[in-house]
């Protein structure tokens, strides 16, 4: 059964293949919806600078290659 | 207890990503960040601190173990939230000056705070509030 918490994720775009893509190796400004890039640049504090809206949700986007967390 | 779908990144990865606060001098800050089971603790980019107004002068400088390296990282306690949850928590995470990193949600202070559910065979994941011990 799902919650009233679990619809309000289903308004979130959870595929971000295209929408990141273009982008790697910047930082970029994603909509708090994850539907589109808000801004990009080099830094992160480019970014913010070019960034109004309050609720953007900030990351680098990372090359497209596996991720392994630590050395064990 | 919220509901999440993995997220599915170019390169046809998918990744159990949360949106959280980092909360700091300077005001909160949106970040996607990964949940990383296999972290000890958290770790962020330190662009993340400059930006809050952290000040990492007063951080207990370390070494963080990956692949191949042992990095140079800025310890500090820090105050985050999940958007999806009310209250903040706070957690010790390391700071750390590289390419990439953008931030992992390791095992000490989030993982205490928090149950997490992975079901990835359905691509999603579930979290809730740990219950006080």
């Amino acid at each position: 059964m799902e919650t009233e918490v679990d619809m309000k994720k289903q308004e979130i775009n959870n595929d971000l293949q295209e929408v990141l893509a273009p982008y790697e190796k910047r930082w970029v400004a994603l909509s708090a919806d994850h539907k589109r890039v808000l801004a990009d640049g080099e830094t992160l504090a480019t970014v913010r600078g070019k960034t109004a809206q309050k609720d953007a949700i900030f990351l680098r986007v990372l090359p497209a290659t596996p991720y392994v967390p630590s050395a064990w | 207890m919220v509901r999440y779908r993995y997220s599915l990144l170019h390169g046809g990865f998918k990744r159990p990503m949360v949106d959280i606060e980092l909360n700091g001098p300077s005001g909160p800050i949106g970040i996607g960040a990964l949940i990383d089971s296999g972290a000890d603790c958290s770790l962020l980019n330190i662009q993340f601190a400059k930006e809050a107004g952290i000040d990492l002068t007063k951080a207990r400088s370390g070494k963080m173990l990956g692949i191949g390296s042992e990095d140079d990282v800025y310890y500090m306690n820090v105050e985050i939230r999940l958007k999806d949850f009310p209250k903040p928590i706070t957690v010790r995470a390391g700071f750390i000056d590289s390419d990439n990193v953008v931030a992992l949600l390791g095992q000490a202070g989030f993982f205490d705070a928090y149950r997490i559910k992975f079901e990835k065979d359905h691509d999603t994941f579930e979290i809730s509030e740990a219950p006080k011990p």
